[in-house]
């Protein structure tokens, strides 16, 4: 089940926009004598709620032209032309910003290479800084491989640092993306490997990396 | 029997008896628990998921740990990922959140026989930096070797000094559907 932005969000953003311009359209329906100041209040403060209900109180109680003038008409196409852009731009930035997609680790530069070992220090002597430098981040390792874990459908390479009481063991674990898993079970134990992949942390026990890639 | 015979024996026994107690503290363990979170009002569902929880269980004392890292949380939109990350837990600040306590009915669950077993854990949960005692009642599946251990329970946002601005307070719920499932397998020393 998707919520309720989700699925109506182009019908719920035109309705915004047709009711953000009623004052306008009053206006000009009612040839009103001060359509260009009951538009520009319209438009400009409109957002504010107070600007949006102050052109709408003009425009009802405005004084009347006799006679329809261009400026009624020119209004309402300059409002028409302002929610098309509006519901457009809406639509984008929702598309662009709301539902950007998840960054493409396995194609970002990394923000360092380094080796597993020294990465292992740094983890454990300054735990502070590393997470600064490393967590959150795409980073590169080399090192020897130690294992390859299969759990359910995922892949680990892993690397073992030291042994742990509760674990069995301390390491560097690198969940593989999907499409490496054939790569990644064929890797060759003890031999040198470089992976790519996105760090998630420290927890005293493991250094945990997902969405890895092998890098020849 | 003199003097030194006597307290060679009694090293002796003592010394079986610590490894007797060594090879019984059994440990279960995984490093890829999965722990999920759900809130749904009526603009927003919320839901991910960390399935690299690592969790420790020791069935001698009833000592219970799960070790989480915040970045390890996957959400369908990269945006609220985003968010929750920087503007709600701050995993910059606290990467890390734990829970360390106990099985309080220890006695109830039979590690050696196959079965469904009810249990309560008792501990602290750190979240945001702020620790609090919890109780949660869970089951441990005894299956093959295997624990299965599960539990479903909610905590409140603002008891862990989680801020969450105005001006989206009414899309994101007050409070957390935390689902726990993990699978320990016994640790071979």
């Amino acid at each position: 089940m998707k919520s309720l932005l989700e699925n109506h969000f182009t019908g719920l953003m035109i309705t915004l926009w047709i009711i953000y311009i009623i004052p306008i359209l009053i206006a000009s329906y009612r040839k009103c004598n001060h359509i260009n100041g009951i538009a520009l209040v319209n438009i400009l403060l409109g957002t504010s709620i107070l600007g949006w209900v102050g052109a709408l109180v003009w425009a009802v109680s405005d004084k009347k032209e006799t006679f329809k003038l261009p400026k009624h008409r020119i209004w309402v196409y300059i409002s028409v032309i302002f929610m098309v852009i509006g519901t457009i731009g809406s639509i984008f930035i929702y598309k662009n910003m709301y539902n950007k997609p998840h960054a493409d680790i396995e194609n970002t530069m990394p923000a360092y290479s380094l080796n597993a070992q020294e990465l292992w220090k740094q983890y454990n002597q300054e735990l502070k800084l590393a997470d600064s430098l490393y967590t959150g981040k795409v980073i590169e390792i080399t090192g020897n491989l130690s294992k390859i874990d299969k759990v359910d459908s995922l892949v680990y390479l892993v690397f073992v640092m030291e042994p742990d009481p509760d674990f069995g063991d301390k390491t560097i674990r690198c969940e593989m993306l999907p499409k490496y898993n054939e790569e990644a079970s064929k890797a060759i134990v003890n031999a040198p490997l470089k992976v790519k992949g996105f760090c998630s942390g420290y927890d005293q026990t493991d250094i945990k990396f997902s969405k890895c890639s092998i890098i020849k | 029997m003199n003097n030194s015979t006597f307290k060679s024996i009694l090293i002796a026994v003592g010394m079986s008896f610590c490894i007797i107690s060594a090879a019984s503290a059994q440990k279960y363990s995984t490093k890829n628990g999965r722990i999920s979170f759900f809130s749904e009002t009526a603009a927003e569902k919320i839901e991910a998921q960390n399935t690299q929880v690592n969790s420790a269980l020791d069935i001698t004392t009833g000592d219970f740990v799960f070790k989480i890292l915040i970045r390890g949380f996957e959400f369908e939109k990269a945006l609220m990922q985003e968010h929750f990350n920087e503007n709600y837990l701050e995993s910059d600040k606290y990467p890390n959140s734990t829970f360390r306590g106990k099985v309080t009915n220890l006695k109830d669950i039979n590690f050696t026989k196959d079965g469904k077993y009810n249990a309560t854990v008792e501990g602290d949960l750190l979240i945001h930096g702020v620790t609090k005692k919890v109780s949660v009642k869970g089951t441990f599946e005894i299956k093959a070797g295997s624990v299965f251990a599960d539990s479903k329970f909610t905590i409140l946002i603002k008891d862990y000094g989680v801020k969450i601005p105005n001006t989206v307070i009414n899309s994101i719920s007050e409070s957390l559907e935390i689902k726990v499932s993990v699978e320990l397998k016994k640790l071979i020393n």
